[in-house]
């Protein structure tokens, strides 16, 4: 069992910036063939209405890199002290180097920094988030900046309604250091690698190169155009996963940590959409108004960066001003999927920020 | 559960503003739709135990026929 606890480690700062691009399903009328009503069906019951894309230009670092400025300077971090980077992506500047590395010298840290990539999606945060635990109860380091961001919306074919007006992209960035209060902290993680083929870029990798061949869009049964670069995922697969998993693993982490439901203030998922979202939190009897799914009609599904997203936005004020005891859960592509139970004091946790083409000072 | 309970669930998967009262016919609502039969299938699975294909949704046209697809673990 993937389970663990920690003690004396806290997450003292949580910054989203999602960039300026915002584009509307009620743009994309033409994908539904004109159909106004469905479009209407798919804002209601998915909750898709806007999203935030990148241009061509910016990419999951930039994002990544505004969100550590801003987090920075919020918490007064001398920067010198960041012994850890931990960078969460599956749409990373380059195979080689890593994300990491990249930002670390944008950051200017020391050479004394452990720092890598983390190859997860919807997952990704809360996975992130138990290693930086990990890298300071064990004693290497003492403040672990955890980098969790993708653009999936430079991954989808326009012309695809199963995945063209879900995503959007954002960047994040969550400080989690060494305290000598106490502060408990619970992880459960889990994968099954036979789904693996649910969610998935079949090219560009080197099992099959991108080539001309792969860059063809090609139409299929239910009239979504995608070609071997794009994503491709099985949305009723996904669903039945997500809608079967995430019950029994929001039950595993809280008779895991001993703390009922009741304790907890609110619950944070990945925000696949909203229609699963609330389908699992019915299945569970979890109140709606401790679940937060508004995020997805905001900004869209923002792979590794949905959580600290919908904290940023949902929960800013509560997570700032008092302590919150959450569970945290993601699950996605692998198919993978973790939850946590965190507890945030007096965060440094400001609302959403939006990315500015030419940095920020 | 009860048939109550079963036509209050549905109404939710279906996201209806109206509460279902058991003697509609499924086909004639928009909201009858992928999502709302993968909501089906949820609810089948973990309120009843019970593990349907999509495919058996496909044939059903009232909500009479779904609770038979239910048996005994709904009652009145």
């Amino acid at each position: 069992m993937a389970n663990t606890k920690f003690n004396r480690v806290k997450i003292s700062g949580i910054v989203t910036v999602v960039p300026q691009i915002e584009k509307s399903i009620d743009d994309e009328i033409d994908l539904y063939g004109g159909n106004e009503k469905q479009i209407e069906r798919i804002k209601k019951a998915i909750g898709l209405n806007k999203r935030r894309v990148t241009d061509g230009e910016t990419t999951s670092v930039d994002l990544c890199h505004q969100a550590a400025m801003h987090l920075i300077s919020g918490l007064s971090i001398n920067k010198s002290e960041i012994d850890g980077l931990i960078f969460v992506t599956q749409t990373p500047d380059h195979f080689q180097p890593s994300n990491a590395a990249i930002m670390h010298g944008r950051l200017d840290l020391e050479k004394s920094c452990a720092s890598f990539d983390v190859n997860l999606g919807c997952s990704g945060y809360v996975y992130g988030l138990w290693m930086a635990h990990m890298m300071i109860s064990s004693g290497t380091c003492s403040k672990v900046l955890l980098l969790a961001g993708d653009t999936i919306s430079k991954y989808v074919n326009p012309k695809d309604r199963s995945t063209a007006p879900l995503f959007g992209d954002a960047g994040s960035a969550t400080l989690v250091e060494k305290t000598d209060k106490d502060s408990l902290s619970f992880f459960s993680l889990h994968t099954d690698g036979t789904g693996s083929d649910f969610i998935k870029v079949p090219a560009g990798g080197f099992r099959c190169p991108s080539n001309e061949a792969t860059s063809i869009a090609i139409e299929d049964a239910e009239g979504n155009w995608r070609s071997q670069d794009d994503i491709y995922m099985n949305g009723g697969e996904v669903f039945n996963f997500s809608i079967k998993t995430e019950p029994a693993a929001i039950n595993e982490i809280l008779e895991y940590s001993e703390i009922s439901i009741d304790e907890i203030d609110y619950v944070v998922f990945h925000q696949a959409n909203k229609y699963i979202i609330t389908n699992i939190a019915r299945r569970i009897k979890l109140p709606l108004d401790k679940v937060p799914c508004d995020t997805v009609s905001k900004y869209g599904n923002q792979s590794s960066a949905s959580i600290p997203s919908t904290i940023n936005d949902a929960l800013n004020q509560q997570v700032s001003e008092s302590k919150q005891q959450l569970v945290l859960s993601g699950f996605g592509v692998g198919l993978s999927w973790a939850s946590a139970v965190v507890n945030l004091e007096s965060i440094y946790c400001p609302s959403i920020k939006i990315f500015k083409k030419g940095g920020i000072k | 559960m009860t048939k109550k309970d079963f036509l209050n669930e549905l109404t939710e998967i279906m996201q209806l503003d109206e509460v279902l009262i058991g003697d509609e016919v499924l086909e004639d609502f928009d909201e009858w739709d992928s999502m709302a039969n993968l909501g089906v299938l949820s609810m089948f699975d973990i309120e009843f135990s019970t593990n349907l294909e999509i495919d058996s949704l496909k044939n059903i046209k009232t909500i009479t026929e779904l609770m038979v697809l239910a048996g005994d673990k709904i009652s009145d």
